[in-house]
């Protein structure tokens, strides 16, 4: 398995830089974007992320791919821009035919304090908020002719997956 | 866009006179002079409305250009209360634009089918292709005050741009035009009569439009008819967003009616 990190562009370089191990390189040069799915967003979708507005939400995708690998990806917020906007931390994970996603993902032990803060998020989503991501991993194993997964129904999405959560969660609570 | 559409004969001809006669008192005009133009030539506003109606519009550019904000205006809508990074290729839907220029005319128009795009390279290697496909008018925003502050990288972005623009223009639509708007021309500082305000900007972005325009033409090569030119525009500044945009949808329809 693959375990790379997509860190959140806070500087507003254009460039979304990726972690993999040591090294962190921008996520064009670190793989071959040509090989996703173009349902497969690599971060949240903006309609998704203004429909959610808490700060532990949790967006997962999981997407087969033709030679036999398989992608997971899941993403939350990590706070604001340099001008404000809010960008997104993601884990993405590249895995052969036998692996299955790892969630909450493992933290990378070399990332900036910034990022690892943002990383370590993940274990703070409780089970209100990773409950679709659960949800969508059970779809995973059950649907085994299903090639592409969302955790969140995405109306507004032109790609969209084959397999979405049938209803809407329920609104979270005041605790939240 | 809207199907194919019947030309009168004779019509597209008079169009291609009068966009050309119009390009040139156009360009760089300010509203109340479009405003003057559209009270001796009315017939011209007429078949700017008939040209803009049913027109697809792609936005792209960097992150933080602006894209977002564009669509906003363009569709009347307050600004956002939260700003957010724009990841995949989301629907923006069908909307009306109704645009008032010379007076009493507005022109109406209904934008279809365009997607909202990141800015980001990765973005931009997976789903520009898919937003510009169907666009009859490609918006290319450069955000001015980044080019200012940080100009090497600014650049550079652009170059890598315009260098997928070319690789990728054979496949975008027959007769796409493409504008660039150097957007936040706002930050430029400016304390005199508000009427020079439009006047000091132009003249402070001209250096930057002749070299961003360089830089297009340079990759586009042969097809650098597509460019339309370079505006400056504001998203934040009520009065600069209505002078250049105005501006902008005239420009655009000189040249897409060009002989």
């Amino acid at each position: 398995m693959r375990n790379l990190w997509l860190l959140p562009d806070s500087e507003q370089s254009g460039v979304v830089k990726a972690l993999e191990g040591r090294q962190t390189k921008p996520i064009h040069e670190m793989i071959d974007l040509g090989t996703l799915p173009n349902s497969f967003v690599l971060g949240i979708p903006e309609s998704v992320l203004r429909e959610n507005k808490d700060e532990n939400f949790v967006y997962a995708q999981y997407s087969k791919l033709n030679n036999g690998t398989a992608l997971f990806s899941c993403s939350k917020r990590a706070g604001n821009d340099k001008t404000g906007r809010t960008v997104v931390i993601t884990n993405l994970q590249i895995l052969t035919c036998n692996e299955t996603p790892i969630f909450p993902p493992e933290a990378n032990p070399y990332a900036p304090p910034a990022d690892a803060s943002s990383m370590a998020g993940f274990y703070h989503a409780d089970d209100f908020h990773s409950s679709n991501v659960k949800l969508m991993l059970e779809a995973v194993k059950a649907r085994r002719f299903i090639n592409s997964f969302a955790s969140e129904q995405m109306p507004n999405s032109v790609n969209k997956p084959q397999w979405v959560p049938s209803t809407k969660k329920p609104l979270a609570g005041p605790w939240d | 866009m809207a199907g194919e559409k019947k030309v009168p004969p004779g019509k597209k001809e008079k169009e291609g006179m009068m966009s050309n006669i119009a390009k040139i008192i156009l360009t760089y005009l300010t509203k109340e002079i479009i405003e003057k133009v559209a009270e001796k030539a009315p017939e011209y506003f007429v078949l700017m409305k008939l040209w803009w109606s049913g027109r697809t519009i792609a936005v792209i550019g960097p992150t933080a250009s602006g894209k977002n904000s564009l669509f906003d205006r363009i569709k009347d809508l307050p600004p956002p209360s939260q700003h957010v990074q724009t990841r995949g290729a989301e629907g923006v839907g069908n909307f009306d634009v109704s645009w008032g220029v010379g007076g009493r005319d507005k022109i109406e128009f209904k934008c279809k089918r365009s997607i909202n795009v990141g800015g980001e390279i990765d973005e931009r290697e997976r789903f520009w292709a898919q937003a510009c496909a169907g666009a009859d008018v490609v918006f290319y925003l450069v955000d001015f005050q980044k080019l200012i502050e940080d100009r090497e990288s600014s650049i550079d972005r652009v170059r890598g741009d315009f260098k997928w623009l070319a690789s990728y223009l054979k496949g975008f639509k027959q007769g796409v035009k493409i504008h660039i708007l150097l957007n936040k021309v706002d930050t430029i500082k400016f304390s005199g009569d508000p009427e020079d305000h439009r006047d000091h900007i132009v003249n402070l972005v001209r250096d930057e439009s002749i070299k961003i325009q360089d830089i297009a033409h340079k990759f586009l090569g042969e097809q650098r008819t597509a460019i339309v030119g370079v505006s400056p525009i504001s998203m934040i500044d009520d009065y600069l967003f209505r002078t250049f945009f105005t501006s902008v949808l005239s420009e655009v329809f000189a040249e897409g009616t060009k002989g």
